[in-house]
Protein backbone atom coordinates (compact mmCIF):
# COMPACT_ATOMS: atom_id res chain seq x y z
CA UNK A 1 0.00 0.00 0.00
CA UNK A 2 1.85 3.17 -0.98
CA UNK A 3 1.71 6.24 1.34
CA UNK A 4 -1.30 8.33 -1.22
CA UNK A 5 -3.52 4.93 -0.87
CA UNK A 6 -2.75 5.13 2.90
CA UNK A 7 -3.97 8.93 2.82
CA UNK A 8 -7.50 8.15 1.34
CA UNK A 9 -8.25 5.59 3.96
CA UNK A 10 -10.80 6.44 7.05
CA UNK A 11 -9.36 5.98 10.24
CA UNK A 12 -11.34 2.51 11.21
CA UNK A 13 -9.77 0.75 8.11
CA UNK A 14 -5.94 2.08 9.02
CA UNK A 15 -6.60 0.61 12.42
CA UNK A 16 -7.80 -2.65 11.07
CA UNK A 17 -4.92 -3.13 9.12
CA UNK A 18 -2.33 -1.57 11.25
CA UNK A 19 -3.37 -4.09 14.07
CA UNK A 20 -2.53 -7.06 11.48
CA UNK A 21 0.70 -5.35 11.21
CA UNK A 22 0.74 -3.12 8.79
CA UNK A 23 3.43 -0.66 9.72
CA UNK A 24 2.78 1.82 6.60
CA UNK A 25 -1.12 2.20 7.40
CA UNK A 26 -0.38 2.65 11.13
CA UNK A 27 2.43 5.14 9.83
CA UNK A 28 -0.68 7.13 8.39
CA UNK A 29 -2.21 7.22 11.59
CA UNK A 30 0.75 8.43 13.43
CA UNK A 31 1.00 11.01 10.38
CA UNK A 32 -2.43 12.42 10.83
CA UNK A 33 -2.66 12.65 14.54
CA UNK A 34 0.59 13.37 16.03
CA UNK A 35 0.32 17.16 15.55
CA UNK A 36 -3.37 17.32 17.61
CA UNK A 37 -1.48 14.59 20.31
CA UNK A 38 1.65 16.82 20.14
CA UNK A 39 -0.32 20.20 20.78
CA UNK A 40 -2.63 19.08 23.15
CA UNK A 41 0.19 17.44 25.03
CA UNK A 42 2.14 20.64 25.38
CA UNK A 43 -0.49 22.55 26.49
CA UNK A 44 -0.92 20.20 29.13
CA UNK A 45 2.34 19.69 30.56
CA UNK A 46 4.34 23.13 28.68
CA UNK A 47 7.36 21.43 28.19
CA UNK A 48 8.46 20.37 24.65
CA UNK A 49 10.73 17.90 25.71
CA UNK A 50 7.88 16.35 28.27
CA UNK A 51 5.57 16.46 25.56
CA UNK A 52 7.15 14.86 22.62
CA UNK A 53 8.20 12.02 25.29
CA UNK A 54 4.32 11.76 25.86
CA UNK A 55 3.46 11.60 22.58
CA UNK A 56 5.58 8.85 21.33
CA UNK A 57 5.02 6.65 24.19
CA UNK A 58 1.27 7.14 23.53
CA UNK A 59 1.64 5.94 19.68
CA UNK A 60 3.99 2.86 21.21
CA UNK A 61 1.16 2.03 23.37
CA UNK A 62 -1.46 2.49 21.24
CA UNK A 63 0.58 0.62 18.45
CA UNK A 64 0.69 -2.16 21.66
CA UNK A 65 -2.75 -2.43 22.55
CA UNK A 66 -4.67 -2.05 19.05
CA UNK A 67 -5.54 -5.45 19.78
CA UNK A 68 -8.07 -4.20 22.91
CA UNK A 69 -9.85 -1.52 20.73
CA UNK A 70 -13.59 -2.73 20.44
CA UNK A 71 -14.64 0.31 18.03
CA UNK A 72 -12.14 0.54 15.12
CA UNK A 73 -14.03 3.58 14.44
CA UNK A 74 -13.10 5.35 17.87
CA UNK A 75 -9.50 5.05 17.46
CA UNK A 76 -9.07 9.12 17.54
CA UNK A 77 -11.34 9.27 21.13
CA UNK A 78 -9.12 6.87 22.17
CA UNK A 79 -6.03 8.40 21.56
CA UNK A 80 -7.39 11.99 22.85
CA UNK A 81 -8.10 9.67 26.22
CA UNK A 82 -4.64 7.98 26.01
CA UNK A 83 -2.46 11.48 25.48
CA UNK A 84 -4.58 13.47 28.41
CA UNK A 85 -3.89 10.21 30.97
CA UNK A 86 -0.44 10.51 29.93
CA UNK A 87 -0.13 14.74 30.46
CA UNK A 88 -1.72 13.85 33.88
CA UNK A 89 0.64 11.49 34.93
CA UNK A 90 3.33 13.24 33.89
CA UNK A 91 1.90 16.71 35.77
CA UNK A 92 1.46 14.95 38.78
CA UNK A 93 4.70 13.02 38.93
CA UNK A 94 6.20 16.87 38.50
CA UNK A 95 7.59 18.93 41.61
CA UNK A 96 4.95 21.66 41.94
CA UNK A 97 5.59 24.93 40.18
CA UNK A 98 8.11 23.30 38.06
CA UNK A 99 9.00 26.09 35.31
CA UNK A 100 7.14 25.38 31.89
CA UNK A 101 8.87 26.57 28.49
CA UNK A 102 7.56 29.52 26.33
CA UNK A 103 7.58 28.11 22.29
CA UNK A 104 9.97 29.05 20.08
CA UNK A 105 7.16 29.57 17.18
CA UNK A 106 5.46 31.99 19.21
CA UNK A 107 8.15 34.30 20.19
CA UNK A 108 8.02 37.49 18.17
CA UNK A 109 9.61 37.57 15.04
CA UNK A 110 12.92 40.02 14.05
CA UNK A 111 10.73 42.17 12.16
CA UNK A 112 8.18 43.03 15.07
CA UNK A 113 7.82 46.57 16.02
CA UNK A 114 9.88 46.43 19.33
CA UNK A 115 6.82 48.01 21.09
CA UNK A 116 4.32 45.31 19.66
CA UNK A 117 6.79 42.50 20.90
CA UNK A 118 7.05 43.56 24.31
CA UNK A 119 3.28 43.26 23.75
CA UNK A 120 3.00 39.77 22.63
CA UNK A 121 5.85 38.62 24.82
CA UNK A 122 3.56 39.99 27.61
CA UNK A 123 0.50 38.00 26.98
CA UNK A 124 2.75 34.94 26.04
CA UNK A 125 3.92 35.42 29.61
CA UNK A 126 0.31 36.05 31.05
CA UNK A 127 -1.00 32.98 29.22
CA UNK A 128 1.96 30.76 30.08
CA UNK A 129 1.44 32.05 34.29
CA UNK A 130 -2.31 31.43 34.07
CA UNK A 131 -2.04 28.03 32.63
CA UNK A 132 0.50 27.15 34.88
CA UNK A 133 -2.11 28.18 37.64
CA UNK A 134 -4.83 25.79 36.55
CA UNK A 135 -4.74 22.29 38.50
CA UNK A 136 -4.00 19.87 35.62
CA UNK A 137 -7.60 18.77 35.55
CA UNK A 138 -8.53 22.30 34.89
CA UNK A 139 -5.85 22.28 32.15
CA UNK A 140 -6.59 19.66 30.71
CA UNK A 141 -9.99 20.40 30.61
CA UNK A 142 -9.70 23.87 28.96
CA UNK A 143 -6.75 22.54 26.47
CA UNK A 144 -9.23 19.68 25.13
CA UNK A 145 -12.36 22.49 24.59
CA UNK A 146 -10.30 25.85 23.57
CA UNK A 147 -7.71 24.11 21.28
CA UNK A 148 -9.20 21.19 20.23
CA UNK A 149 -12.63 22.13 20.75
CA UNK A 150 -14.37 18.66 21.97
CA UNK A 151 -17.57 18.58 23.51
CA UNK A 152 -18.02 18.49 26.84
CA UNK A 153 -18.83 14.54 26.43
CA UNK A 154 -15.76 13.87 24.96
CA UNK A 155 -13.67 15.57 27.21
CA UNK A 156 -15.58 13.94 30.12
CA UNK A 157 -14.76 10.24 28.53
CA UNK A 158 -11.10 11.45 28.00
CA UNK A 159 -10.42 12.70 31.54
CA UNK A 160 -12.70 9.69 32.81
CA UNK A 161 -15.46 11.89 34.81
CA UNK A 162 -18.98 13.57 34.37
CA UNK A 163 -20.13 16.74 31.92
CA UNK A 164 -20.84 18.13 35.27
CA UNK A 165 -17.52 18.21 36.65
CA UNK A 166 -16.12 19.28 32.96
CA UNK A 167 -18.62 22.06 33.27
CA UNK A 168 -17.21 23.33 36.82
CA UNK A 169 -13.29 22.65 35.86
CA UNK A 170 -13.92 24.67 32.59
CA UNK A 171 -15.97 27.63 34.51
CA UNK A 172 -12.93 27.75 36.76
CA UNK A 173 -10.56 27.62 34.72
CA UNK A 174 -12.18 30.59 32.41
CA UNK A 175 -12.47 32.97 34.91
CA UNK A 176 -9.01 32.56 36.02
CA UNK A 177 -7.59 32.73 32.91
CA UNK A 178 -9.96 35.66 31.99
CA UNK A 179 -8.70 37.85 35.35
CA UNK A 180 -4.97 37.16 33.72
CA UNK A 181 -5.70 37.95 30.04
CA UNK A 182 -7.99 41.49 31.47
CA UNK A 183 -5.60 43.63 30.12
CA UNK A 184 -5.85 42.06 26.64
CA UNK A 185 -9.48 41.55 25.87
CA UNK B 1 -26.00 41.65 37.14
CA UNK B 2 -29.38 42.49 36.00
CA UNK B 3 -30.19 45.66 33.22
CA UNK B 4 -33.41 46.22 34.34
CA UNK B 5 -35.20 45.74 31.49
CA UNK B 6 -38.13 42.75 31.19
CA UNK B 7 -37.10 39.54 29.46
CA UNK B 8 -38.30 36.88 29.25
CA UNK B 9 -34.73 34.92 30.17
CA UNK B 10 -33.15 36.97 33.16
CA UNK B 11 -29.31 38.49 32.67
CA UNK B 12 -28.18 36.60 35.34
CA UNK B 13 -29.10 33.45 33.86
CA UNK B 14 -27.99 34.41 30.33
CA UNK B 15 -24.44 34.88 31.52
CA UNK B 16 -24.27 32.13 33.47
CA UNK B 17 -24.84 30.09 30.61
CA UNK B 18 -22.81 32.15 28.11
CA UNK B 19 -19.96 30.13 28.13
CA UNK B 20 -22.44 27.15 27.79
CA UNK B 21 -23.93 29.00 24.62
CA UNK B 22 -20.75 29.32 22.89
CA UNK B 23 -19.37 26.04 23.22
CA UNK B 24 -22.66 25.54 21.50
CA UNK B 25 -23.18 22.81 24.75
CA UNK B 26 -27.10 23.89 24.78
CA UNK B 27 -29.95 22.20 23.24
CA UNK B 28 -32.02 24.33 20.63
CA UNK B 29 -34.96 25.31 22.35
CA UNK B 30 -32.37 26.57 25.19
CA UNK B 31 -30.11 28.22 22.43
CA UNK B 32 -32.83 30.18 20.89
CA UNK B 33 -34.15 31.74 24.26
CA UNK B 34 -30.45 33.12 25.38
CA UNK B 35 -29.99 34.18 21.45
CA UNK B 36 -33.25 35.85 21.67
CA UNK B 37 -31.88 37.70 24.74
CA UNK B 38 -28.92 38.63 23.36
CA UNK B 39 -30.86 40.65 20.46
CA UNK B 40 -32.53 42.57 22.81
CA UNK B 41 -30.43 43.05 25.88
CA UNK B 42 -27.31 45.32 25.15
CA UNK B 43 -25.13 44.85 28.32
CA UNK B 44 -25.41 41.02 27.98
CA UNK B 45 -24.44 41.33 24.14
CA UNK B 46 -21.46 43.68 25.22
CA UNK B 47 -21.09 40.81 27.50
CA UNK B 48 -20.93 38.12 25.25
CA UNK B 49 -18.75 39.93 23.23
CA UNK B 50 -15.96 40.04 25.57
CA UNK B 51 -15.84 36.61 26.50
CA UNK B 52 -16.07 35.77 22.73
CA UNK B 53 -12.85 37.79 22.51
CA UNK B 54 -11.55 36.49 25.60
CA UNK B 55 -11.82 32.82 23.86
CA UNK B 56 -10.42 33.48 19.92
CA UNK B 57 -7.92 35.00 22.17
CA UNK B 58 -6.84 32.10 23.81
CA UNK B 59 -7.38 29.99 21.21
CA UNK B 60 -5.43 32.13 18.84
CA UNK B 61 -2.19 32.02 21.39
CA UNK B 62 -2.45 28.31 21.79
CA UNK B 63 -3.06 26.61 18.29
CA UNK B 64 0.29 26.95 16.55
CA UNK B 65 2.14 24.44 17.68
CA UNK B 66 4.34 21.97 15.51
CA UNK B 67 5.61 18.23 16.23
CA UNK B 68 9.16 18.50 15.82
CA UNK B 69 9.62 16.75 11.96
CA UNK B 70 11.83 14.08 13.29
CA UNK B 71 9.18 12.56 15.64
CA UNK B 72 7.11 10.20 12.89
CA UNK B 73 10.57 8.69 12.51
CA UNK B 74 11.53 8.09 16.06
CA UNK B 75 8.10 6.55 17.05
CA UNK B 76 8.43 4.23 13.88
CA UNK B 77 11.98 2.93 14.73
CA UNK B 78 10.98 2.36 17.87
CA UNK B 79 7.96 0.19 16.75
CA UNK B 80 10.47 -1.56 14.57
CA UNK B 81 12.59 -2.19 17.08
CA UNK B 82 10.08 -3.73 19.57
CA UNK B 83 8.36 -5.60 16.21
CA UNK B 84 12.12 -7.31 16.23
CA UNK B 85 12.17 -8.47 19.71
CA UNK B 86 8.57 -9.84 19.23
Amino acid sequence: MSVAEAAALDDATLVARSRDGDMRAYEQLVRRYQGPMYRLALRIVGSTGDAEDAVQDVFLTAWRRLGQLNDDGAFLGWLYRTTTNQCLNVLRKRKPHADTELDEHESPSPRTRPDRAVEVNAQLDALQAALRGLTPEQRACWVLREVHGRSYDEIAEAIGTTQQSVRGRLARARAQLAEVMAPWR
Amino acid sequence: MNCGEPHDTDCSEVLSEVWLFLDQECDTGRRKALQTHLDECHPCLEQFGLEEHLKALLARKCGGDYAPADLKARIRATIVEIRTED
